[in-house]
């Protein structure tokens, strides 16, 4: 039995074809899993499928009838539910709150409910039930029945979750259950998760996983979009691989491995990142000491956290994202203030250090938040080149830029590190995302640093570009440079490193050397000490 | 000191309402910076309705109905053409201003005056108005009293309705609300009228009820401003904003009663609630940023 | 590729001129549906107002008299909108700048007019920026609403002024309040019998240091980015706290100036309606954003608005139709010219770049909400 399929489902923005005549088929009580790179049009299919998007072309057809869905209350009607990667809550509203957002129970007031109590009523149940069911909605919601409504759910489904708490206050896993329960409150039969484990540590992912399972015991169909092969294998019953918009392969998962699909998913066999020599024994060029640093909600998200780099070293800092990585970096890089402790560069201080200082400290940035400190989307190719060395006596003399040198330093930096761009003086929102962090590492790594802070540096960018930026890092290894690498993806992590530490909860609960497994890695972190500590 | 109590409450009335229904816009995320010009205008409409027909109700029908259109027109310009709102705030208080000046000058008259009209009928408790004290709070209009009730109705509306929470979500995270299938435009509509509809009576209650049914050009001088200002302090809750609202009413009320006891320093008088407001919005300022470790600036 | 550069060059300011034309064109229609509402014919009195501005040479001189202060207050906000930094307090800045080259030019005698000139320019400037820097450094160090502060210190300033020409200042032989009379080695002279004086070439240079800096300086490559993303601009080091006060200090300079140029060089003395009304500040704020905060586009919105004011003075004298029209109109094209009509680059809106921000949501919250589902016409 068919729970969801589409024929020929086809989306175009403008000359660009999103999805090309995509079919899929979903049996009714299975886990399926779609799988394929950063771009590869899983999100829009997904978003067409929610109603979040409207198909060129194709149809989509719901238990064998063919639906059109406006909006994604429409595909709620039909029982289709979507968690996203970026979770849509709302952190100032309680739980319950978010659950029954756009269909609050609202408090009713029985007009005929005294009359009940005449003895003449309460003989007669009937005329008694008439009387009290007579109800007319007030204006103002029913907070009491809500909540006891959400938690109702909440046990059916074994969920774990405080009702009445602030969404704000929950951990990350917690959020996206609130956001698997707002599906199942609207009870929906079918589900989508889109890359549901990306930000969890090892262990939720695996209780997700399990938890999912469990939905497809009671009847549920589940469609999972990851680009984590391992998931798929865990958790699936069948797989479809997208790639360039277009479906090019099925299998039921037991008839397939990681290796096949992950060749359907790239085209061809990946290269795994040769890790560089062994590690040089170059002396300390970078140190943090015992460095705090405050959130703005008074948290300590950094605690007391030391290590050193040297010269030809790629450290690694591994970690669920939310462990206090991102006030790290940030403290690092200027853009946040240093509670505690001190950082040194080849020996000086420059702990507090504001982000010019850090660069004319011969520090080079690769931030997290790519169009959020890395470029601006609304400049151009070459203004978006220079930032951060816009002061240097090439680009610009007595407060004056060059244009030719501005123009020639973008040239430079395209040519050399291979980014593809449609039109040179356009803006940077041109550029897909491999490319738009290509340009980012040609603009940190060409300033010759001493040091590279580099931050998620892979994040949602194509196989290409991955294996590109990672061979650029390992070349400034092999250069004699030092490397902070804060990743989430442990792979990553675990292949270019020569060091890991990991944070959780904002220290760093651990240290391994070079080529430790990932179990161990991935117990410390969810704050298990190896060694049952 | 029982007339800088009764100004108070009564001048403290104007502001109020236009605090109270300029909170929506704010949590719904929409800088609504032309409650000023809907308070001016509706202030127009109002004195000039009690100067024609001399009814109370009237004035308070019109003065909210041409409220309500300014408001659709900012929502219009700002949420469904996606127009940048401050802009278009601007552009309504200039058309406020310019439009009733127009007019004025077209009558041939500086300043509208509703010789012939009494608020004594439209006053309430007038019998108290005597006792000591206790008088400050009597003798007040309906409307007055209504905008001191509509601290707690704004609060209900705000945290037990529907529309209350839609609101909220649309100012966090209009994503949330889209997701659910909440129309977020049609929700920040709901905002922009809400306040429209309070600025149409605060226009009223400034006209009419302060001023006895005088319009004189640009008459609300900032008080929308200083509304907008109440609001950030306060940062969007009822009660809070209401506190500085009513704060800059007192300001007001004793600088009136100061410039007639020192005619000199009159005009400087009349400057120290301006000043007042940037002294309070820089300490509620500090008080927020106070631990922040953020360094920079981020876009709204 | 250089034709098709060319072409998209000429695309882009078609476009450009277009969303500043429209705005116009319906304003102008809003106009004249009031005009007629006056029972006073629309085109005649267009036809006065555009008579007697552009196409006499004295109206035309007295055209771009008038548009010198607008120069420079639409400078002024200009520089601040590019920064995201919203400076309503030109009008205020402009008043202190026009006080104090008053009461120099008037407390000063038998100091030669190369000296007094000077010097009451000089004093306005400071005066501006001086006072633009409490919301500056309010801003910078606690990120107090810049917007609500300066409109708050322009209501403070008017009655603050008022209360020194009232008081202190006042010309007791005036018959109403009214600073005393600059001397004449204060006063700007007509250049060659015209409208003109000295004031325009002085806007026209503060105007060509503007283009160098928007156009060719670091602080200008600064200030686009910190308007477009400031974390962007924090992060690449450019200390955005700094450079606002910069840019405050900069607005703050140029409001000054225009409000000296236009003591010195029209009024002579402060009244309380020395900036009529609505007030050359807040004409600079339409002048900005008719020239869509372009060095250039300042330039000819300040003409243009120049002249619009000059034919609707004309045809107050001529017609029954109030300068108060004036204000309407204005209001109507900054209305209008909230949205916008022409997309810059039709093709990019269609391609890949809304695509990337649609399907995948990568970049966040803050920005994704208001891109991802801009109409364009």
């Amino acid at each position: 039995m068919t729970a969801i399929e589409t024929r020929k489902l086809t989306k175009k923005f403008g000359d660009f074809t999103a999805n090309n005549e995509i079919d899929i088929r979903v049996e009714r009580g299975e886990i399926k899993a779609v799988v394929g790179e950063n771009g590869a049009g899983k999100s829009t299919l997904m978003n067409m499928l929610y109603g979040l998007l409207q198909p060129s072309s194709g149809e989509i057809l719901v238990d064998g009838e063919p639906v059109r869905f406006a909006s994604p209350s429409d595909a709620i009607k039909r029982g289709i539910g979507m968690v996203h990667q970026h979770f849509k809550l709302s952190p100032n509203l309680t739980v319950f709150e978010n659950v029954v957002l756009g269909s609050e129970i609202r408090r009713a007031f029985a007009p005929l409910k005294p009359l009940c109590l005449l003895p003449f009523v309460r003989k007669r149940p009937a005329l008694n039930d008439k009387f009290a069911a007579r109800r007319l909605p007030l204006p103002l919601i029913d907070a009491a029945a809500q909540k006891a409504a959400v938690e109702r759910t909440i046990q059916k489904y074994n969920l774990g979750l405080d009702a009445a708490a602030l969404v704000k206050n929950l951990s990350i896993g917690e959020k996206q259950r609130v956001e698997i329960l707002k599906m199942l409150y609207r009870d929906v039969q079918i589900l989508i998760l889109d890359e549901p484990t990306g930000v969890l540590t090892p262990r939720e992912a695996d209780e997700l996983i399990s938890s999912l399972k469990e939905l497809r015991r009671g009847g549920k169909t589940v469609i999972v979009i990851t680009h984590k092969l391992r998931e798929v294998m865990d958790a699936s019953d069948s797989v479809t691989v997208i790639r360039g918009g277009a479906v090019v392969g099925e299998a039921k998962t037991f008839d397939t491995d990681e290796k096949k699909l992950a060749r359907m998913m790239v085209g061809r066999d990946i290269e795994r990142p040769k890790t560089g020599g062994a590690p040089v024994a170059g002396g300390v060029v970078y140190e943090v000491k015992n460095l705090s640093v405050v959130a703005p909600d008074g948290r300590k998200a950094v605690d007391g956290v030391s290590f050193n780099i040297r010269a030809g070293e790629i450290l690694g800092v591994a970690g669920v994202e939310g462990n206090g990585q991102s006030e790290l970096v940030k403290a690092l890089t200027g853009l946040m203030t240093v509670a505690g402790g001190t950082v040194l560069k080849g020996g000086a201080d420059i702990t507090d250090a504001w982000p010019k200082a850090v660069r004319e400290n011969k520090i080079a940035v690769i931030p997290e938040d790519r169009y959020g400190q890395g470029l601006c989307r609304d400049m151009t190719v070459a203004q978006n080149a220079i930032a951060g060395y816009h002061r240097d006596r090439q680009i610009s003399r007595f407060g004056l830029l060059s244009k030719k040198a501005v123009i020639r330093r973008r040239d430079g930096l395209v040519k050399n590190f291979d980014v593809r761009l449609c039109d040179p003086d356009g803006d940077v929102s041109q550029l897909s995302g491999g490319n738009a962090q290509k340009l980012i590492v040609a603009r940190e790594l060409s300033s010759n640093p001493d040091v590279l802070i580099a931050s998620q540096p892979t994040r949602g960018v194509d196989v290409g570009s991955i294996e590109f930026i990672h061979k650029k890092l390992l070349e400034l290894k092999d250069a004699g440079k030092a490397v902070l690498l804060v990743s989430s993806e442990l792979s990553e992590i675990m292949n270019l490193s020569d060091r890991v530490i990991v944070m959780y909860k904002g220290a760093v609960v651990g240290e391994a050397p070079r080529g430790a497994d990932g179990e161990t890695l991935g117990l410390m972190m969810a704050g298990v000490m190896p060694g049952g500590g | 000191m029982n007339n800088i109590l009764y100004n108070t409450v009564l001048f403290s009335s104007p502001i109020l309402l236009c605090t109270l229904g300029g909170i929506f816009a704010y949590k719904a995320n929409v800088l609504n910076i032309a409650l000023e010009g809907m308070m001016l205008t509706a202030a127009f409409v109002a004195a000039l309705t009690v100067y024609l027909t001399g009814s109370y109700l009237a004035a308070v029908a019109l003065a909210v109905g041409v409220s309500l259109f300014l408001g659709v027109v900012f929502s219009v310009f700002g949420v469904s053409r996606k127009g940048n709102v401050i802009i278009i705030g601007l552009a309504l208080n200039l058309f406020a201003s310019g439009f009733t000046a127009l007019i004025l000058r077209r009558m041939g008259i500086a300043k509208l005056v509703a010789a012939d009209f009494s608020l004594t009928s439209v006053r309430l408790f007038s019998g108290a108005a005597s006792v000591p004290f206790l008088g400050a709070f009597a003798n007040h209009t309906l409307l007055t009293y209504l905008s001191y009730a509509l601290i707690f109705a704004a609060g209900v509306l705000m945290f037990k309705t529907k529309t209350g929470v839609y609101i909220r979500v649309a100012g966090e995270n209009p994503e949330a609300a889209r997701a659910v299938g909440i129309n977020i435009n049609r929700v920040r509509y709901a905002a922009v009228l809400i306040g429209a509809a309070a600025c149409g009576l605060a226009g009223v209650s400034l006209a009419v009820d302060c001023f006895g049914g005088v319009y004189a050009v640009n008459m609300t001088f900032g008080r929308g401003f200083i509304a907008i200002a109440a609001i950030y302090c306060g940062r969007g809750y009822p009660l809070k904003a209401a506190l500085y609202a009513v704060l800059f009413g007192f300001s007001n009320a004793a600088a009136m009663y100061l410039q007639l006891t020192s005619a000199a320093a009159a005009r400087l008088l009349t400057a120290v609630p301006y000043v007042m407001i940037v002294v309070l919005l820089t300490v509620a300022s500090v008080l927020k940023n106070k631990g922040n470790s953020l360094r920079g600036f981020y876009n709204e | 590729m250089l034709k098709e550069k060319t072409v998209k060059n000429i695309k882009s300011g078609v476009a450009a001129f277009c969303n500043a034309l429209i705005p116009v064109l319906l304003a102008f229609v809003g106009g004249a549906l009031i005009i007629a509402a006056a029972r006073e014919n629309p085109f005649s009195v267009y036809a006065t107002m555009l008579g007697r501005a552009l196409f006499t040479p004295d109206g035309f001189m007295r055209v771009l008299h008038v548009a010198a202060p607008l120069i420079l207050t639409g400078l002024a906000i200009g520089v601040t909108f590019k920064a995201n930094v919203f400076n309503m307090g030109v009008e205020g800045q402009m008043l202190l700048g026009g006080f104090v080259a008053g009461i120099i030019g008037a407390s000063m005698r038998g100091v030669p007019a190369a000296v007094h000139i000077p010097l009451c320019l000089t004093a306005a400037v400071f005066s501006g920026a001086l006072f633009a820097l409490v919301p500056a450094l309010l801003k910078a160090y606690f990120k107090v609403n810049e917007m609500v502060v300066t409109l708050m210190l322009n209501y403070a300033a008017v009655e603050i002024l008022a209360f020194l020409a009232e008081g202190v200042f006042r010309d007791p032989s005036a018959g109403y309040v009214s600073t005393d009379m600059i001397a004449g080695s204060a006063a700007f002279g007509r250049l060659f019998g015209t409208n003109l004086t000295a004031f325009f070439l002085i806007a026209l240079a503060a105007f060509a240091v503007m283009a160098v800096v928007f156009k060719k300086s670091r602080l200008g490559y600064e200030i686009t980015a910190i308007g477009k993303n400031p974390e962007f601009a924090e992060a690449a080091g450019m200390n955005v706290r700094k450079k606002i006060i910069a840019v405050m200090l900069l607005s703050g300079a140029l409001a000054g100036l225009a409000g000296a140029g236009w003591m010195l060089g029209e009024k002579y003395r402060y009244t309380l309606d020395f900036s009529g009304s609505p007030g050359l500040g807040w004409d600079g704020m339409l002048v900005s954003l008719l020239g869509s905060h372009s060095v250039f586009g300042i330039l000819i919105a300040a003409v243009f608005y120049g002249a619009l004011k000059v034919g609707v003075s004309q045809a107050a004298l001529f017609t029954k139709i109030p300068n108060e029209i004036i204000f309407v109109i204005q209001a109507l094209i900054i209305l209008f010219l909230s949205v916008s009509y022409l997309s810059k680059n039709v093709k990019f809106r269609e391609g890949a770049g809304r695509i990337f921000g649609k399907i995948k949501g990568i970049f966040k919250r803050k920005k994704g909400e208001r891109t991802d589902e801009q109409h364009t016409l």
